[in-house]
């Protein structure tokens, strides 16, 4: 089989390599790699300004009563950990991860608009900086992370938080715009000889689906905030009660549900990589886990009112998003199901990324479980606003995304530095993670059964509600350990790790076939492709996957 | 399932119904927690790498097994989504109800103000007879505020501007204990507050008695903290006459001795009252109520006062 | 810019929506006569803009430029006039806050087309990138048909 030079993007020259070290040249970077090592490190840096935002919370709460914590401060710091783990952790490292990752998947030499990569990642600074800079102007945003009008208005918030929150979120919002469409632009044009859409690697299916979705979620939220944006500083009155509170809601949401399977089909993308790697098989069913991503971008849509089922909005009106919210929780979990059945009949390999993978399994299920149960609107009408919500969002935000990237880390690392991380610490950090995670969430499913409401800085001595908070702050602990064990295994890992060669893990797509770390240009050059596992097809010249494959024989 | 808290401890025929459909809806879930939690273990234990070098058979999925496992989902949502409709229809009120309120409840920053037909004012202890479905009407006087009394009905969002209804109806009389449950500023958390479920005969005592005028102060010392009332301005804010006044930028302190609480949490004692007085700050930070530096020697007429409303 | 257009046009399809939102009835103050000129000038500015991507792919360099420089200057009229307008409602007393902000954003738009078509006038001197005359050329015409959706909503409401 021949091989082929890589492509390059659009016609445009590429400005020749930068000097490859020193601080200036990583300031000054246009390569996909580096830039997604920042995003990387950016997400990480706010990740633990997050956890430590999450801790102090969990502090106050342990008990109740607690003055640990003013109500003012503890509304600002529950405002600046739901802001920053979404819009400075999670989207983030997954643009990141797509960054690094994509064009080397697609056997490309760099994104399509490697000038707006870097700008996208600058931007993601800004807006970060303009965010935490509230802290130190007159007090953070303290209206919760979807800043509900009226209170958001001036009249009820009237220092600064929320301007910085508006314009630090408007900034964000552009560059993860500006990441999409590059996503969009290279996937669909820079393309290996061969490699047609249906056969990427399931991560970059569904990062280019998620980057479709970005397009048309992001600019609902821009619109929104800059009309909150006239209304508190120009005296407008869009969402004011003399306006429509309830539009900025549905505006918000209409980005919002969209946004959390921005923040979730990536990781399913990884898992997808994952599973099958480690149980030496391929995913099961890849044309349906592909096509159930793209329902779940059509149908995530058509479900933004079920954040409002509390609102009185007419029955029918509400049950048609009760319909449409029940129908996305089917190929969402279905999914499950595929990469279960992927490791039957396989040969497992308990690796660190595999255990986090599994443990993914699970948790997501209850997180989606638990989603189901609001679509069921009567059970929203008592749980919705409770520790209950508090668990749902967590166990799919953090026991899915969050482990997934877990996986991710482990499983990409050695390509990225070069070096494996250690295995011992990473069993470490995984059940620490999965003790601490579930015993800090699992019980704020019963204090939502018990009453306990959301956003409050403390609560009274009702019955079970002290203990199941301490239970909950226990937990977090834990989990900052398994944490603290993670960062641990990074940095000793980088200095010191096993060396990986180009391919540490046996795996079949294209990443794993340059060096590790690769070299600027990624690939000399790359093979024709012919399946889904193109090197697959170079280790198994007897059994290629471009003549077992019954999708690929179709095609023949 | 009692012991799992209010909402599986349901004292109405709303709050049954979302009872039944919950437990229903978690034993469907606990299924099918368990159906793939078996099906993860087993291949775990079937299926790991036991030392073989060759690669197992590489399967690539199977059309017909993935029609079957979307469409019996598909078919238990369909059903979901029937029961849903069903028990929505019998515990929601209608969105434009063509009768008058029983009850209208507002939601203030943070308190919850209640009116009756017959023109009675209180706040935070909202009593209503037992076994009546009674129409209230929910509305929000400056933030988006939600009425939430587990143990009875759904919660409803307070919007201003857009009042909304809901059935509220108790079994049995009782005591049942409320939440605000949206985030509404900095004492969303303290805005909680009583539904009390009187028989009729208690409630129409207490309805009534709620509608009369202030009675005058019998000590020396009350009618003392009755002027005092007016000369530090708290009329501004509060209202004590129990028939509706415009006055609603603080809770009403109509036959506030009646009650059994101060803000909703600190039991009604004359030396909570002086608390709340000297410092409203220390007790509910952030609460609109102004530092209103009562004079000590004024303090015991005015908490005599107060805890002689009857 | 096909993709970044995608995302703008929802930008805006959400501001229209806010403002049918909020105004049932039309708005009195506007002048029609007005606004309709310069949508004219706009329309025009979009045929320019036509001629100048056409003449790009024959790689005609004086009429590329020639047309651009037509295309800039309709578009700074409509910007200079349109604004000019809104001035006049906003000394009306009009607080509009809805039509205000499309206005706002849409000139925003039209002046950043206009930055973008002198850089392209500018940078590409002598040897027009057909590529970069026609990508500049999409965005121009997202930009018209934006203002066409707002000048039909806002204006000719009136008349519906």
């Amino acid at each position: 089989m021949s091989d082929f030079p890589q492509a390059s993007s659009s016609g445009w020259p590429i400005p020749a390599a930068e000097s490859n070290s020193g601080l200036l040249s990583w300031l000054t970077t246009i390569d996909h790699k580096r830039i997604g090592i920042l995003y990387l490190l950016t997400s990480l840096f706010f990740f633990i300004v997050g956890g430590l935002e999450a801790m102090a919370m969990r502090t106050q709460l342990a008990l109740p009563n607690l003055k640990f914590l003013s109500p003012e401060t503890y509304d600002q710091i529950f405002t600046m950990h739901g802001t920053t783990m979404i819009f400075l952790v999670v989207m983030p490292v997954l643009i990141g991860f797509g960054i690094y990752l994509v064009p080397l998947m697609i056997g490309a030499r760099d994104m399509a608009f490697p000038r707006l990569n870097a700008f996208g990642f600058w931007l993601l600074i800004c807006g970060g900086f303009l965010l935490y800079f509230s802290f130190v102007a007159g007090g953070a945003p303290d209206a919760g992370w979807f800043s509900y009008a009226p209170l958001s208005e001036k009249a009820y918030s009237p220092h600064a938080g929320l301007d910085y929150w508006a314009l630090g979120l408007l900034l964000l919002g552009i560059g993860t715009i500006a990441a999409a469409i590059n996503f969009i632009v290279t996937i669909a044009t820079l393309r290996a000889p061969g490699m047609t859409l249906r056969r990427v690697p399931l991560f970059v299916w569904t990062t280019f689906v998620n980057s479709i979705l970005v397009l048309f979620a992001l600019p609902a939220l821009n619109a929104a905030l800059i009309m909150l944006l006239m209304d508190r500083l120009l005296g407008a009155s869009f969402f004011t009660a003399a306006g429509s509170p309830l539009l900025w809601q549905h505006y918000f949401w209409i980005f919002g549900h969209p946004e959390v399977y921005i923040m979730i089909l990536p990781a399913f993308g990884m898992i997808s990589e994952i599973i099958p790697v480690f149980s030496r098989k391929p995913i099961f069913g890849y044309s349906f886990v592909a096509s159930s991503t793209v329902a779940i971008a059509f149908l995530s849509y058509g479900v933004w009112v079920h954040h409002m089922f509390a609102v009185a909005l007419g029955r029918i009106f509400i049950s048609i998003f009760a319909a449409s919210s029940m129908l996305i929780a089917v190929p969402t979990g279905v999914k499950i199901f595929s990469w279960s059945a992927t490791m039957v009949g396989g040969s497992i390999r308990f690796t660190t990324p595999m255990l986090f993978a599994i443990a993914f399994l699970l948790e997501f299920t209850v997180g989606g479980l638990s989603g189901v149960a609001f679509a069921t609107v009567p059970i929203d009408w008592q749980l919705t606003d409770t520790y209950f919500v508090v668990a749902h969002f967590h166990y799919v935000l953090f026991g899915g995304t969050a482990f997934a990237l877990f996986a991710g880390v482990y499983y990409w690392f050695p390509k990225i530095t070069g070096r494996l991380l250690d295995e011992t610490l990473g069993r470490w950090n995984f059940w620490l993670v999965v003790v601490g995670f579930n015993l800090t969430f699992f019980v704020q499913h019963i204090l939502g059964l018990l009453g306990m409401p959301r956003r409050v800085y403390t609560y009274p001595n009702l019955p079970w509600w002290g203990a199941l908070n301490m239970i909950s702050s226990f937990g977090a602990v834990i989990l900052v350990f398994g944490i603290l064990v993670f960062c641990v295994n990074v940095v000793i890992s980088l200095a010191f790790g096993t060396r990986a060669g180009n391919d540490p893990w046996d795996a079949w797509t294209l990443e794993w076939l340059t060096e590790s770390p690769p070299p600027s240009d990624n690939f000399e050059r790359v093979p024709l492709v012919r399946s889904r596992r193109p090197l697959w097809d170079q280790k198994h010249p007897e059994t290629p996957d471009w003549r077992h494959d019954p999708s690929e024989a179709r095609e023949r | 399932m009692r012991g799992l808290g209010p909402i599986f401890n349901p004292q109405s025929p709303q709050a049954s119904a979302i009872a039944a459909l919950f437990s229903n809806v978690l034993i469907l879930s606990a299924i099918i927690f368990l159906i793939v939690a078996s099906l993860v273990t087993y291949s775990l234990v079937r299926y790991r790498a036991r030392g073989r070098t060759s690669e197992p058979r590489q399967h690539f999925g199977s059309r017909r097994i993935e029609t079957i496992w979307t469409a019996i989902p598909l078919l238990v949502v369909l059903i979901l989504f029937v029961v849903t409709i069903r028990t929505m229809a019998f515990v929601d009120a209608p969105l434009n109800p063509d009768r008058p309120p029983d009850l209208v409840v507002t939601g203030h920053q943070w308190w919850w103000e209640a009116r009756y037909p017959n023109g009675a004012v209180t706040a935070n202890e909202i009593h209503i007879p037992a076994s009546k479905r009674l129409l209230a009407r929910i509305e929000g006087a400056d933030v988006i505020h939600d009425f939430w009394v587990p143990q009875l009905a759904r919660k409803m969002d307070a919007v201003p501007n857009r009042p909304s209804y809901i059935w509220l109806e108790a079994d049995a009389p009782g005591t049942y204990q409320g939440t605000c449950s949206e985030f509404c500023g900095m004492q969303h958390a303290g805005m909680r507050f009583l539904v009390v479920a009187d028989s009729d005969a208690d409630f129409s005592a207490w309805v009534n008695h709620q509608a009369e005028p202030l009675v005058q102060p019998t000590s020396d010392l009350a009618a003392a903290g009755a002027r005092l009332f007016d000369l530090y301005k708290c009329s501004d804010c509060h209202a004590v006459a129990g028939v509706s006044s415009n006055v609603t930028r603080g809770p009403s302190l109509a036959h506030l001795a009646r009650r059994r609480f101060l803000g909703g949490e600190l039991p009604n004692t004359p030396q909570n009252i002086g608390r709340w007085i000297t410092n409203p700050q220390s007790i509910k930070p952030g609460n609109h109520m102004p530092d209103q530096r009562v004079a000590a020697g004024d303090l015991e007429a005015l908490t005599a006062y107060l805890a002689a409303l009857q | 810019m096909a993709m970044f257009l995608l995302s703008e046009g929802v930008f805006f399809f959400m501001l229209l929506v806010a403002f049918v939102y909020f105004h049932p009835a039309p708005l009195p103050e506007l002048a029609f006569g007005a606004g309709a000129a310069f949508t004219a000038c706009l329309t025009a500015s979009c045929f320019t803009m036509w001629r100048a991507a056409v003449s790009s792919t024959r790689d005609n360099a004086n009429a590329v430029r020639g047309w651009l420089a037509a295309t800039i200057l309709l578009g700074a009229a409509f910007l200079v006039a349109q604004g000019d307008e809104y001035l006049r409602l906003f000394s009306y007393g009009t607080s509009e806050a809805t039509l205000f902000i499309l206005a706002a954003c849409h000139e925003v738009h039209v002046a950043a087309g206009i930055l973008l078509l002198g850089s392209v006038f500018l940078f590409q001197a002598g040897e027009f990138r057909s590529i970069a005359v026609q990508t500049v050329a999409l965005y121009w015409y997202f930009v018209t048909a934006v203002w066409i959706a707002i000048f039909s909503i806002v204006y000719l409401w009136a008349f519906l």
